[in-house]
């Protein structure tokens, strides 16, 4: 075995050692990068419960049960799995967030996902599907997928390709068979910066047409293409004693003119005896939609109605608050708990508040009230 | 091998440690057999007797070792050469005698790894009484075989010491490191200094193994291959590293380099801690 | 109100925006640092230093801020959709 001239001595005679034979075996070498086969399969069950509110009205309620598997299968080959089914039941505002007439619930979604992924030396191919049901609304979606590392896998490039198609039969058929079609593009670069540093940029550009309007939602039309850019850096850093700090930035334009930005941070720390504490903060701004109108209305209709709103108008409006302008703040704390032999549980809290107020870079859509909503997650693995 | 050798693993009773202990005994007692120059069937003995005779062919674990001393031999800048083992005929550190150069001139030149003609997968060493000595990373070769077949067994605690060449396979059942003292190079009882280890391996080169003093000056076992006389500048190095043989080999060319040492060391990369010859300790990441 | 949408060059421009900013942060964090060896690598190899750290709960977190939030997305592809967004 012939070195470069140029190696550092203590690594050429890691290398050298290394080499010999036997030894490689049991010395356990982890590889960081997301890029290799995982060496145990792992099996999830979670129990996922939402609920929101705004002064005044308590609104939806999710329970989701879900199940997720992750199965390493003959040394070069990953299979993921999951499924979850939602039940959502309550009220949401049928226009900004007014209280009165507002529409009531109780919906189903079953969901599944399949991923399979080929592991090779230095590059991976995977591909993916997704089905999502409801009684007004059905997905089907598929992407394919593969990373290149470099020889020591310090830095790896991916890139995947994703379709999605959406048909959608509203209950109170508005209108029937609308279909919506999506493609997406992501590029993403990972890089170990130090022993102790990871980052990831993801960089998405998403092509969508058909279908985006509510209709649930009084006086909601909304154009007929969607196209979106999207950018994630998310840095990962290892302290001394072993906890670790996750933190992630993500940009996100469409052409709605919505601009959002999000800032989250992850802090997992091992308190000794199995247990691990995570607290963790979000936060987040968006720009109103640049058909979203404020809840000032008509003086000839009144509420509903936008400000010169004419019966049979083909223009854009929308008064749904989730593209108004505002900022949102999300505070929670996980504890998990190892039994050892590979089984562990969690239980996560967290609490989201979302106020036009707390809009950053301008000033949020007037007139909403706040939301505020309750989000909890309990969970057991088996890892083997 | 001569030094005191042990395994440290927890198991839940005696008969389970025994269990998982033998076949990494077994290892440690066929390499030992293999590589001895002690032993009349061994490897070692076969090639030293066809010193001055035909090409020998050999195995793939001897020429995967021939290769990794080809190695260190050039990462030491010629330092580290297997072949030096003859010059023990000059020295014997049971009796306080310094040999003048006019005795270590003949047995010099009979060292020299690249007077050894390595072809495919043969070996010859052309003078008739050259000699191999692999006892400077043989112990080490052997500790991190053991521990291989340790950690392929599922041991996740616990560790092999060869004659105080450790390798840790994991920290102790509660999760503490294990602490390991580092022997004193001038009193037998005593100890320079104790290293928490959770895993990897501590490896220690020093000059209180085999000596002899005259005059006040000490005289040890390793020998500069340059002038055949042994190396002064250091009392002990110690090496931190993932692998036993890494670990055993940058402590003992740290010990060849005398006063360039800790460059070399600075460049491994590993925690080390060393004795000079007036008794300042030096160290890093330790 | 008219929805503004770039055109192909100042979706050009954008993206050459991004992709700059990417690499010069990259590139001030990476190039006058050593490659990190294979066996330094532990520390990386904690679960905790996962991106995908609980595929449970990001999909789920996600899922959340996609149907209360407008902006979505950025972390995988082919997701697929829901009707309550």
């Amino acid at each position: 075995m012939a070195f470069k001239s140029d190696m550092p001595p203590g690594q050429a005679l890691m290398l050298a050692a290394l080499a010999l034979p036997g030894l490689g075996v049991g010395l356990g070498v982890p590889d960081a990068a997301a890029q290799t086969l995982p060496d145990s399969a792992t099996l999830s069950v979670d129990y996922l419960h939402y609920k929101d509110e705004q002064p005044g009205l308590d609104r939806v309620s999710v329970r989701s049960p879900a199940v997720r598997l992750s199965l390493p299968v003959a040394g070069a080959w990953l299979l993921e799995a999951g499924a979850v089914s939602d039940h959502v039941s309550g009220a949401t505002p049928r226009y900004h967030t007014a209280i009165s007439g507002a529409s009531r619930m109780d919906d189903q979604r079953h969901a599944a996902d399949l991923r399979v992924t080929r592991y090779l030396a230095n590059a991976s191919v995977s591909a993916g599907a997704a089905w999502s049901n409801e009684n007004d609304y059905r997905s089907r979606a598929l992407s394919l997928g593969g990373t290149i590392s470099s020889a020591d896998h310090n830095t790896t490039g991916g890139l995947s390709l994703g379709v999605s198609n959406d048909t959608i039969s509203p209950v109170n058929l508005l209108v029937t068979g609308e279909r919506r079609h999506t493609v997406e593009l992501q590029a993403s670069l990972e890089q170990v910066l130090t022993q102790r540093d990871i980052v990831k940029l993801d960089l998405t550009h998403a092509k969508g047409k058909g279908y985006y309007s509510d209709p649930y939602k009084y006086v909601d039309k909304r154009p007929r293409k969607r196209d979106v850019n999207g950018l994630l850096l998310r840095w990962n850093h290892a302290l001394a004693d072993g906890s670790a700090v996750r933190t992630s930035y993500r940009y996100y334009m469409d052409s709605f003119g919505i601009r959002a930005h999000t800032l989250g941070a992850e802090y997992e720390r091992a308190l000794g005896g199995g247990w691990a504490l995570t607290p963790s903060l979000r936060l987040s701004t968006q720009s109103a939609a640049d058909f979203y109108f404020d809840p000032v209305y008509d003086k000839r209709f009144g509420p509903p109605f936008p400000p010169g709103y004419t019966f049979g108008s083909t223009a854009f409006t929308s008064a749904d608050q989730r593209l108004s302008g505002f900022g949102a703040v999300t505070a929670g704390l996980q504890a998990a708990y190892s039994f050892g032999d590979g089984w562990r549980a969690h239980v996560k809290a967290e609490h989201y508040r979302q106020s036009t107020g707390w809009r950053q870079f301008g000033s949020g859509s007037p007139g909403l009230a706040r939301m505020d909503a309750q989000i909890w997650q309990l969970g057991v693995s088996k890892q083997w | 091998m001569a030094s005191p050798c042990e395994l440290l693993l927890p198991a839940a009773n005696e008969a389970a440690a025994q269990v998982l202990a033998a076949p990494a005994m077994a290892e440690v007692r066929r390499i030992e057999a293999k590589y001895s120059r002690y032993r009349s069937g061994s490897v070692v003995s076969a090639i030293n007797g066809a010193a001055g005779g035909a090409p020998l062919p050999l195995d793939d674990e001897t020429l995967a070792l021939l290769a990794y001393a080809e190695q260190l031999y050039t990462l030491s800048g010629g330092l580290f050469d297997i072949t030096t083992g003859v010059l023990r005929r000059a020295w014997n550190f049971k009796q306080p005698r310094v040999p003048p150069p006019e005795e270590l001139a003949p047995l010099l030149a009979l060292t020299g790894w690249r007077k050894a003609e390595r072809e495919g997968r043969t070996l010859r060493l052309p003078l008739a009484g050259m000699e191999l000595d692999f006892g400077g990373f043989g112990k080490e070769y052997a500790a991190d075989r053991a521990a291989a077949l340790l950690l392929a067994q599922g041991v996740q605690c616990g560790y092999v010491n060869l004659g105080g060449d450790l390798r840790v396979l994991g920290p102790q059942p509660d999760g503490s490191p294990w602490r390991i003292a580092i022997q004193h190079p001038r009193q037998e009882d005593g100890a320079i200094a104790a290293i928490d280890v959770g895993s990897g391996a501590l490896a220690t080169s020093g000059d209180y193994e085999r000596y002899f003093e005259l005059d006040g000056q000490r005289y040890c076992h390793i020998l500069d291959p340059a002038t055949g006389y042994p190396v002064t500048a250091w009392r002990s190095v110690s090496v931190l590293a993932p692998l036993t043989v890494a670990a055993g080999a940058s402590a003992t060319i740290a010990m060849l380099k005398g006063p360039r040492a800790l460059d070399f060391l600075a460049q491994t990369g590993c925690a080390w801690l060393a004795q000079d010859a007036a008794g300042e300790l030096h160290s890093h990441a330790v | 109100m008219q929805a503004q949408w770039r055109t192909g060059s100042g979706l050009a421009k954008w993206a050459a925006r991004a992709a700059l900013c990417a690499a010069a942060g990259l590139a001030a964090g990476c190039t006058p640092l050593q490659p990190v060896a294979a066996w330094e690598k532990g520390a990386l190899a904690q679960p905790n230093m996962r991106f995908d750290r609980d595929p449970a709960a990001s999909r789920y977190s996600a899922h959340i801020y996609d149907s209360k939030e407008a902006a979505s997305g950025a972390g995988s592809v082919g997701g697929g959709g829901c009707g309550c967004n």
